[in-house]
């Protein structure tokens, strides 16, 4: 049981690890949603909030884990 | 017939994120090997196989009975949560912020709590040992399983990754059974990387299909991401790194 309560847990550090990173990533996607189903907004605009998001995501982590 | 463009990298990405993920598993197996025999590593590392195959066999179903679109979504969403850790950290590494990963330490401290163990409750030393291989194959061998999902399934790819991840496994078990030791020249740390830029980029790639986005050049986007994820993370590994480590260099 604990074996598997730790694979469980492995699992879950596979996609989160910095708690920050996982949320502004969320958070963008779900911008990208709204922005696509929700407002119809041209393609490339969501394909920019996305790509941008994601990339200004990074930057943020990173520079958050630096200061730590 | 889908271009190079997507799937170069696509193998690329398998076969480079296998040959991370096998070292990995490989180095636990062996030191389990090393303190409890062979006899517990390997049954512990069949058992584990057994169980990823299972895991395989359901997800696999599912994932063949799955809109496109949403199959897209949720595989973009879940590479882009994996891709980027793997970048943060790999960058964090690169500039001196976090320290690199070593297998030979990663052996040396999986032997160490093995030997704990062995010291508190002898008796049941077999079982853990092959509870410990087991567990490193299931979640480095989730890992590989995950990876060559996300880049094959989309774009009907998964023959060609999945042959990217074979071909990385039989790299790591014939390169283990001639030296006998963890594999600690393998370049990890660069290897991780590059495959933290190329998941990032089929995850925001992905992502946008799931959204409906027409993306500018089609499939030419992908090798369009994986720069600009490129240029931020060389960037990024400039600026984060210490200033005592940029003064040295």
């Amino acid at each position: 049981m604990k074996a598997l309560a730790g694979i469980v847990q492995d699992i879950v550090g596979l996609f989160v690890d910095d708690e920050g990173l996982a949320v502004a990533v969320l958070a963008v996607v779900v911008v990208g949603l709204v922005l696509a189903f929700g407002v119809h907004a041209p393609s490339d605009a969501t394909a920019a909030v996305i790509a941008l998001g994601c990339v200004g995501a990074l930057v943020v982590s990173v520079m958050r884990g630096r200061a730590k | 017939m889908t271009p190079w463009t997507t799937a170069a990298p696509a193998v690329l990405a398998a076969f480079l994120a296998s040959l991370v993920e096998f070292v990995e598993a490989f180095t636990i197996v062996l030191a389990v090997a090393s303190v409890r025999g062979w006899r517990p590593a390997i049954s512990g590392a069949a058992a584990g196989l057994a169980l990823l195959v299972v895991l395989v066999l359901v997800f696999g179903a599912a994932i063949g009975n799955a809109p496109l679109y949403l199959l897209q979504l949720f595989v973009g969403v879940l590479l882009l949560l994996f891709g980027l850790r793997w970048l943060r950290k790999a960058i964090l590494r690169a500039a001196g912020v976090l320290a690199l990963h070593d297998e030979a330490r990663a052996f040396a401290a999986e032997q160490g709590q093995l030997r704990d163990e062995a010291s508190r409750r002898e008796s049941r030393l077999d079982w853990l040992a092959g509870v410990t291989a087991g567990k490193a194959v299931v979640v480095e061998g989730l890992e590989v399983v995950f990876i060559v999902l996300a880049v094959g399934a989309g774009r009907g790819l998964l023959i060609p990754a999945s042959l990217g991840a074979l071909a990385a496994c039989a790299i790591v078990l014939t390169m283990g059974a001639i030296l006998r030791r963890p594999l600690a020249r393998v370049p990890e740390n660069a290897l991780k990387f590059c495959v933290g830029i190329l998941l990032s980029a089929f995850g925001v790639f992905w992502t946008g299909e799931g959204l409906g986005v027409d993306w500018p050049g089609a499939d030419l986007a992908i090798p369009g991401l994986i720069l600009l994820f490129a240029a931020t993370a060389l960037i990024l590994v400039r600026l984060a790194r210490p200033a005592a480590v940029g003064a040295a260099r």
